[in-house]
């Protein structure tokens, strides 16, 4: 008998609590519909009313423009016209940039609150050429103490702080010039061999590579993304790109996309490649830039005296006051960076070491005026 | 060689025989530069800037402003020739002075109007200025060397002092047209060069990309627009020359609509205040008779071939700035008395919404809702009873139907018009494949909504004829007894819904077939239909229009266009489908426009009158006493007759809405 009653209860309560959520349900649903509709209507007269009685406002997008480009600026990620194409340039600057290196959320000296990313102010004749620097070398490049001979440097993602291969562009650059480099030197082994040269004048397109088109293909065209992937679908490269890809390995239309892009890509070596060169064997590079920031931040921290000046000893304690000249790297002697290891051909690496601006650099740095040749001035 | 050898290098020792030695380095400094540039860069960069220049990252910090000094030029700009200022040299535009050395010495800001060179790859020079653009412009209402400066300043100097005032509409030219793709002018060019190779001399690339760029603006809409909206948006600039806010008026406005929505044809500031062969330098006062915006010339102006050549002359007072927040103008109060109609329409409706919400939430209900409900589940399960309770016969839900989809279809393609400066507007537009397709799916619509309506009223008069001719009621009878018509008797029953939903009477009135509410929403109907079919028609025939009235009433028939759209989109997206969709009884969907039929508890709440008239018809239940409402016969429109059965009571007029024993 209490079975049968404690059953009847059970059931009873079920269904007084099945009920009962039920009826909680409906009525706050109809809550919600009450308020949905009283809020409609708020909306609704909301709108009317500023329709009426307030000027309509212009848009956002037709306000906002840029008039001068802020040192903050270059820390932000997407600035219109800076770096990203936009509908209206910075005023103030007349030539298109669009293209920009990203700011570099893992390097502890332009974010510590000390220097900026554009930190060469002191001399004036030769900040911009430094500046421009950094967009491809990591500060102690140039301002770190090291032993002579070649410091231990690899590249480094700017955003991420890791070590990475070569940028995709100088590898498509060496690439380029490796194959032509092994078909030099075949055909002087064919020559010496006395065997027939086959007659370059013949062929629509010179040839290229000493590798298959297919292997060509396989080993450019994933570069040649990663390039546009950072600077961004423009232009001509994304032009070649398109060639390359819809195109069979060796055909006319794909010779002619790689010769075009052969020429092409020494040219778009400018420094931007979302990489920067810096010293140290790679790993040690985030653990180093961490310890370095959370310096910088106990230093900013620190009230004046000993404190703070033993901490700006800590953080500067490699760095030297006045950096190398330029011919420290840029000299066929030196050996600052071993620039073979760091992915560049032996012609880029002739160049970069016989580079002349290195010179005339170091002599404005140090004093000197340097005037354009009048036949330079003059043109053609 | 003796040049060279005698270019001098500063030297402070001055040694001769080391200054000997550093011209001679220069001279070699200067043969190895050129060696080690790329091929592209030596053939563009004759003058050797790019060696430096190139570099994007070359800049500095302006110390006296904290602004940053970008030094750095596209190269790719004069290798692949991407504007006309590939024909000149750096020093056509910087001072050949301040830059022969480095470090340069202070480079003043380019004067756009100095004379340059044009190179060819014929080495032909041709000499060239924009300083008779410079005079156009001090002859307009733009004069660079006042109003432009001063606008300059009353921005915040985004121009440095000195710097060419062209940069506050002009960046640096490109051929490239917005949207274009390199590809898409390759393959002309192609063709081009099959017959003007080099042979014959012709750049036809250069030619080819410079008439291209030309033959379209350089800007689309929505760019000239944010160009001028620089000055003419900008507070400072619009308080000093007493502007109006013509950006946000034009924005506002059919043709700024339009732009918003990514239209390339509809007209832009350039259309307008630049009239036909003139140049976009000369911008005129609205006061003198050059310029298209004078009143004298204002209507051929609108009607140039490219823009409405067939309309007539008055279209130009059609308002092309809308604004109607200043100025009480005829505009203003259509809008002043939607505001109101809306108001006191969709006013009570929301009231009523809500009150009946919070009725539910109290968990208040009508004493006899159960009983009626129990009393309706024994009426549909006979063939008879369903017939009987049935609200819409099957002609009628698809005329329903029809209605439904051709008003979801005008909402969808006609409020992303009304709300352009929305994201979402664009975005839907996109959706539906741009605006041009959004204009003609919406035109298309409002036809067809207009033929359903002329077709439900044949329907109701087909009815009419049928009931008088079956019944010989008279006309009016006839009329007065259609199931939609409002009588005394629906206006006597609000007044009893309104005292039940504010607690002040214990029972609800019991409805027939269709209570007030839905009877206003039928009429609702009737009047938003002609009224949006009308000015609809009126701005779709814009030109016939314009040669019969003023075009005045383009913008009156926008405006009540947009304004009664948006009062039935309050009406029926808001309160339709809460009652049909979203109400508790009839959550997730009413299934009276699937079956016909409304389900037994909502016929139980909300029309107790044609339970009772059903129940009396069957001979069950309670008899019928109520008063009829607008000649409730069954689910016919106007009363399609039902099977014979006993005659309803004579209702008693005494008794009029007296609420039944279950109340």
């Amino acid at each position: 008998m209490v079975k049968r009653v404690l059953r009847q209860i059970e059931v009873k309560l079920a269904k007084l609590s099945w009920a009962a959520i039920r009826t909680t349900t409906v009525r706050l649903w109809a809550a919600a519909i009450l308020v949905v509709v009283v809020w409609a209507g708020a909306v609704a007269v909301r709108y009317l009313v500023r329709q009426v009685f307030q000027p309509a406002p212009v848009p956002q997008k037709f306000l906002a423009w840029q008039g001068h480009i802020e040192a903050d600026d270059l820390r932000q990620p997407d600035v219109p016209g800076l770096n990203a194409p936009s509908q209206r340039a910075p005023l103030g600057h007349y030539h298109t940039v669009e293209s920009w290196y990203q700011p570099e959320p893992r390097n502890a000296c332009t974010l510590s609150g000390c220097h900026g990313p554009l930190p060469h102010e002191k001399i004036a004749t030769v900040r911009a050429f430094a500046n421009f620097h950094t967009t491809f070398l990591n500060c102690l490049t140039c301002h770190g103490e090291y032993d002579a001979g070649p410091i231990p440097a690899c590249w480094v993602n700017t955003q991420s702080g890791e070590a990475q291969d070569p940028p995709p562009l100088l590898q498509i650059i060496s690439y380029f010039q490796e194959q032509q480099a092994e078909l030099r030197k075949r055909a002087e082994s064919a020559d010496a061999a006395g065997q027939p040269q086959p007659d370059a004048g013949a062929a629509l397109f010179p040839p290229l590579f000493a590798d298959t088109p297919r292997q060509a293909n396989d080993k450019v065209l994933p570069l040649l993304r990663e390039v546009i992937a950072l600077t961004g679908p423009r232009g001509v490269l994304n032009y070649l790109l398109l060639q390359i890809q819809t195109s069979q390995p060796g055909s006319p239309v794909w010779k002619h996309a790689m010769a075009q892009l052969a020429s092409e890509a020494p040219s778009h070596a400018r420094g931007q490649y979302g990489a920067k060169i810096a010293p140290g064997g790679g790993d040690d590079y985030l653990d180093a830039n961490d310890a370095l920031a959370k310096l910088a931040r106990q230093y900013l921290k620190a009230s004046q005296g000993g404190d703070r000046s033993r901490l700006y000893g800590q953080i500067h304690k490699s760095v030297m006051s006045q950096p190398h000249d330029c011919v420290t790297c840029h000299d066929t002697q030196a050996h600052r960076l071993d620039f073979a290891k760091l992915g560049y051909s032996p012609q880029r690496e002739n160049d970069l070491r016989n580079l002349e601006q290195a010179r005339v650099g170091d002599m404005v740095r140090h004093g000197g005026v340097w005037r354009m040749p009048a036949m330079m001035m003059e043109g053609p | 060689m003796t040049r060279i050898i005698s270019v001098l290098v500063k030297d402070r020792t001055g040694d001769r025989l080391r200054r000997l030695q550093r011209g001679l380095c220069c001279a070699a400094l200067a043969a190895l530069a050129m060696m080690g540039l790329p091929a592209g860069a030596r053939a563009d960069d004759t003058e050797g800037c790019l060696m430096c220049h190139r570099y994007a990252g070359l800049t500095a910090v302006d110390p006296k402003t904290d602004h940053i000094r970008l030094y750095g030029v596209d190269p790719d700009y004069y290798r692949h020739e991407l504007g006309p200022h590939v024909r000149l040299k750096c020093t056509d535009c910087h001072d050949r002075e301040a830059v022969s050395t480095v470090p340069h010495k202070p480079v003043q800001p380019v004067d756009c109007t100095r004379q340059c060179h044009l190179r060819s790859p014929q080495r032909t020079e041709q000499l060239f200025s924009h300083s008779r653009i410079a005079s156009m412009l001090k002859a307009s209402v733009h004069d660079p060397g006042m109003t432009l400066a001063q606008s300059n300043r009353l921005l915040g100097s985004p121009l440095r002092e000195g710097q060419s005032t062209c940069l506050l509409c002009h960046d640096e030219p490109r051929f490239l047209p917005p949207g274009h793709s390199w590809a898409d002018s390759e393959a002309p060019i192609e063709r081009c060069n099959v017959c003007h190779d080099e042979s014959m001399g012709v750049d036809t690339r250069y030619f080819y990309r410079h008439v291209e760029a030309r033959s379209a603006s350089a800007r689309n809409n929505q760019d000239t627009v944010r160009v001028c909206a620089l000055c003419h948006a900008n507070d400072a600039v619009r308080k000093q020359y007493e502007l109006p806010d013509s950006i946000a008026s034009y924005l506002n406005s059919f043709h700024g609509k339009a732009t918003l929505l990514g239209s390339q044809e509809t007209a832009d500031c350039l259309d307008c205040h630049v009239g036909p062969m003139q140049n976009v330098h000369m911008v005129m006062r609205h006061a003198d008779a050059r310029a298209p915006t004078h009143p004298g010339r204002l209507e051929d102006t609108c009607r140039t071939p490219r823009c409405h050549p067939a309309a007539g002359a008055r279209i130009s007072s059609a308002a092309v700035h809308l604004d109607l927040a200043t100025g009480r103008s005829v505009e203003w109060v259509i809008a002043l008395l939607f505001i109101f109609l809306i108001l006191f329409t969709f006013g009570p409706s929301v009231m009523l919404t809500a009150l009946k919400m919070l009725h539910v939430v109290v968990g208040r209900h009508d004493p006899g809702d159960h009983d009626r409900a129990h009393r309706a589940e024994r009426i549909v399960v006979q063939p008879r009873g369903r017939k009987l309770l049935e609200r819409f016969n099957p002609h009628q839900r698809a005329q329903h139907w029809v209605l439904a989809i051709t008003f979801a279809t005008l909402v969808l393609t006609g409020f992303p018009m009304k709300f352009a400066d929305r994201a979402w507007a664009a975005w839907l537009v996109n959706l539906i494949g741009g605006l041009t397709v959004a204009r003609v799916v919406h035109r298309v619509a409002g036809v067809t909504l207009i033929v359903a309506m002329l077709y439900h009223i044949g329907y109701i008069i087909r009815t009419l004829v049928r009931s008088k001719r079956r019944e010989g009621k008279s006309w009016f009878r006839a009329v007065y007894e259609l199931p939609m018509m409002i009588t005394f008797a629906d206006l006597k029953q609000m007044g009893q819904m309104m005292a039940y939903l504010l607690f002040l009477r214990r029972t609800r009135p019991q409805f027939d077939r269709f209570n007030l509410e839905e009877k206003f929403e039928y009429i609702g109907v009737f009047w938003g239909t002609f009224l949006l079919g009308f000015t609809g028609a009126l701005m779709w025939a814009n030109a016939w229009t314009s040669q019969h009235f003023p075009g005045r009433l383009l913008t009156i028939a926008t405006l009540v266009h947009t304004m009664e759209a948006l009062l039935a989109l309050l009406h029926v997206g808001v309160v339709h489908m809460i009652s049909v969709i979203f109400a508790p009884g009839v959550f997730p969907i009413s299934p009276a426009m699937f079956t016909g039929r409304t389900p037994t508890e909502e016929i139980a709440e909300a029309h107790g009158a044609m339970l009772a008239r059903a129940e009396a018809a069957m001979g069950v239940g309670e008899h019928y006493d109520s008063p009829p409402s607008g000649g409730d016969r069954g689910s016919g429109a106007g009363g399609q007759a039902p099977p014979p059965d006993p005659q309803p009571p004579t209702p008693d007029p005494a008794k009029g809405g007296k609420e039944d024993s279950h109340g």
